[in-house]
């Protein structure tokens, strides 16, 4: 469905602000948010399909439009929360498989370049280096 | 489980690593030294990278991940280590590596741009 009607043919006379990202978004007065809000509710209720971003059908509303509240479909509220999950999920994945990355050239160079074995240090040895040595006896 | 223990040994760069990790909470030392003893009976309790990637730099390579009791989130610290010569065969428990898991991502990341740079550089060269 396209955008709500009130909420589109009011934006038309509407200044509007600059957001983050660029995004420029509609700005109105505490008293014009007042007059609008259940037209804008309606068409909001309406809307079926999410917008890409979260701005792109939000409302500025704030004393001399300077902001404060945003008014955002709740479709594109829903929306945008499911992206972030599914962002931080994704980055999840690639830094698991980056850490893995890291193992394998630290397995490289280990391999390339091996100590030998009486240099390595006894587990027992470092227990007591540590003062752990209570933990041996467990 | 074994009637004799497995001989688990740290690399010597591992105790700086443990020394770091007690700077930020003693208790992770008490943490990763029962992981590490816990290997002399069961080295094989470690994730097998091997199982995710058929590469032969990590041929008897596993990781432990580990963190603080109680600690709620993902565990925030791995402990990298390989069996030798090879599982399934009484041997050495070599440990490679012990500390943040950010550490193993900054080093993976470093080596991307590494290779990213080698490879343009290659390219430039044709």
């Amino acid at each position: 469905m396209a955008r709500g009607k009130g909420a589109g043919s009011s934006q038309a006379a509407q200044p509007r602000m600059k957001r983050g990202g660029g995004a420029a978004v509609p700005s109105l007065t505490l008293e014009e948010g007042r007059q609008q809000l259940h037209k804008l509710a309606t068409s909001f209720s309406r809307l079926k399909k999410p917008s890409r971003s979260l701005l792109d059908r939000a409302h500025s509303v704030g004393p001399y439009r300077k902001g404060g509240l945003m008014l955002v479909p709740e479709i594109d509220a829903v929306a945008a929360v499911a992206r972030i999950e599914e962002a931080k999920r994704e980055r999840e994945a690639l830094l698991d498989e980056i850490e893995d990355l890291g193992i394998i050239l630290l397995a490289q160079e280990r391999l390339a370049e091996p100590t030998p074995v009486e240099r390595l240090i006894p587990i027992e040895q470092l227990a007591r280096e540590f003062g752990r040595e209570h933990l041996l006896a467990e | 489980m074994p009637s004799e223990p497995y001989r688990v040994a740290i690399e010597p760069e591992v105790s700086d690593e443990l020394r770091r990790l007690a700077a930020v909470d003693e208790e992770l030392v008490d943490v990763a030294i029962r992981l590490m003893l816990a290997l002399r009976d069961d080295p094989w309790t470690g994730e097998d990278l091997r199982e995710r990637y058929n590469l032969r730099a990590i041929k008897d390579c596993r990781k432990l991940r580990f963190d603080l009791p109680g600690w709620k989130g993902k565990p925030r610290y791995r402990l990298v280590y390989r069996n030798e010569p090879l599982d399934g065969a009484p041997g050495l428990v070599r440990i490679w590596s012990l500390g943040p898991r950010d550490d193993l991502i900054a080093y993976g990341r470093a080596a991307t741009r590494i290779t990213r740079a080698a490879a343009s550089e290659r390219r430039h060269r044709r």
